[in-house]
């Protein structure tokens, strides 16, 4: 395929911007047009369960790139517009202002929308976390007499915890699972990292999914659990998932399933690509379809596709990767790291606070997961071998 | 890492180690590539001729 002379990104977060400027730093120069419907410049996710909802950092400080690096790029930034349909085959996307944008190549890059609780639409004191303005408004409500409640134990919901107790004078983490983050961490790092919570004072409720919410006069006010049990809420924050953001290409022709679907290029369709949180490709070395919602497979993501637009062969087949850091302790785990793996201690020890654990599964190293051992980690990313 | 001639972590926490601050023209693109993906956005890349 020749390399196409129009690119559209439709999406301004951090795939959608790695994408365009992963395109320039392989030379391409033709037109490149990045449509987000947030109408801030682009800004970074991670920071906003942490630093920014912490009230450490203003909101400025969360911006990818500055406005000189972006003006540099050379790209058409539209921004506050949101892409409302998509005509593969003509390969041109319409706007809600009415505006239809065509390309030769169009990058799907809209990410995720988290998931609410059924009935709590506009209720007050019950946030979702995923924009700026989300996390401007949560810390709004964190302040030492008020007690928050969050449901859910992935990792969002769980850094959100840890970040709270900075704030609140009462944090508690509701969820399903045995310990936090359990199915992204495994067993063990989970039962520290739980260990942790508690002893920073959160209050840990395992194991136990939530019925709904309790309501006085219009706010939240309680948590009520599958137990019958209710735990007073003065603001609620729900973490339970999220889902990708693809309701605008319904009758696009592509197949959505739980995300784009693609190959193994990330290529959904002739000329149609997606990258990110709602790119669902088929991992060769894994042996099937994975989405990944996380920061470095943006980035990574990223810059296989706009390798494929401009003609590589590659198929993208990363080792998984992602970070967490809550408290003082920096989690980094590479791989995937399943309920039934074999685990081993191989660097530090978990009584000192630092340590590198390998999880093996069938005879090979699954996954690698580092607690304050973020360099020893990294080596050791190599042992996991697909294919 | 992109490009570990370059930069490196310290062992005790992982911040990145600036091993060359000015490095030659063969490292340039593997610098750009460090220089867009890193996910702390840490490096910041000035190029003169």
């Amino acid at each position: 395929m020749n390399a196409p002379a129009s690119v559209l990104v439709v999406g301004a977060s951090a795939a959608g911007l790695a994408t365009a400027e992963a395109l320039r730093r392989k030379g391409f120069e033709g037109r490149l047009t990045l449509l987000g419907a947030e109408a801030h410049l682009p800004y970074d996710r991670p920071p906003l369960s942490k630093q920014v909802l912490s009230g450490d950092w203003v909101p400025e400080r969360a911006r990818l790139r500055s406005e000189t690096t972006l003006s540099e790029l050379d790209i058409d930034l539209v921004l506050g517009e949101a892409a409302v349909s998509l005509d593969a085959a003509k390969r041109q996307v319409k706007t809600d202002r009415e505006r239809e944008l065509a390309a030769d190549a169009i990058v799907i890059a809209t990410g995720v929308r988290p998931r609410a609780l059924p009935g709590t639409a506009g209720l007050s004191g019950v946030h979702l976390l995923r924009t700026m303005e989300d996390a401007l408004a949560l810390q709004a409500e964190l302040t030492a007499s008020r007690r928050l409640v969050v449901v859910g134990d992935g990792v969002l919901g769980t850094e959100i915890a840890a970040t709270a107790t900075k704030r609140c004078g009462s944090v508690t983490l509701v969820g399903p699972q045995a310990a936090p983050m359990e199915q992204q961490i495994g067993a063990d790092t989970a039962k520290a990292l739980a260990a942790l919570h508690a002893e920073r004072g959160v209050d840990l409720r395992p194991g136990v999914g939530v019925d709904g919410l309790v309501e006085t006069g219009g706010s939240v006010s309680g948590v009520r659990l599958a137990t019958g049990e209710v735990l007073p809420a003065d603001a609620v924050v729900v973490s339970i998932g999220s889902m990708p953001a693809t309701e605008w290409l319904a009758g696009s022709g592509l197949r959505v399933e739980d995300g784009v679907v693609c190959d193994a290029h990330c290529r959904a369709a002739e000329g149609i690509w997606a990258v990110g949180d709602v790119a669902r490709w088929h991992h060769r070395g894994l042996g099937r379809s994975l989405r990944l919602e996380n920061r470095t497979n943006a980035t990574e993501q990223a810059g296989a596709v706009a390798a494929g637009i401009l003609g590589a062969a590659g198929a993208y087949e990363p080792v998984p990767y992602f970070w967490t850091d809550q408290f003082d302790v920096k989690i980094q785990v590479y791989g995937l790291p399943g309920p039934h793996a074999d685990t081993e201690v191989v660097e530090g020890d978990p009584a000192d606070g630092r340590f590198v654990l390998r999880c093996t599964e069938n005879g090979r190293v699954s996954a690698i997961v580092g607690w304050n051992m973020p360099k020893q980690a990294r080596l050791r990313r190599a042992e996991i071998a697909y294919a | 890492m992109a490009a570990p001639d370059v930069f490196d972590q310290r062992d005790e926490d992982g911040i990145v180690v600036l091993l060359d601050p000015s490095p030659g023209d063969e490292q340039l693109d593997a610098v750009r590539e460090a220089a867009g993906v890193c996910p702390a956005l840490a490096i910041e890349l000035s190029e003169t001729p």
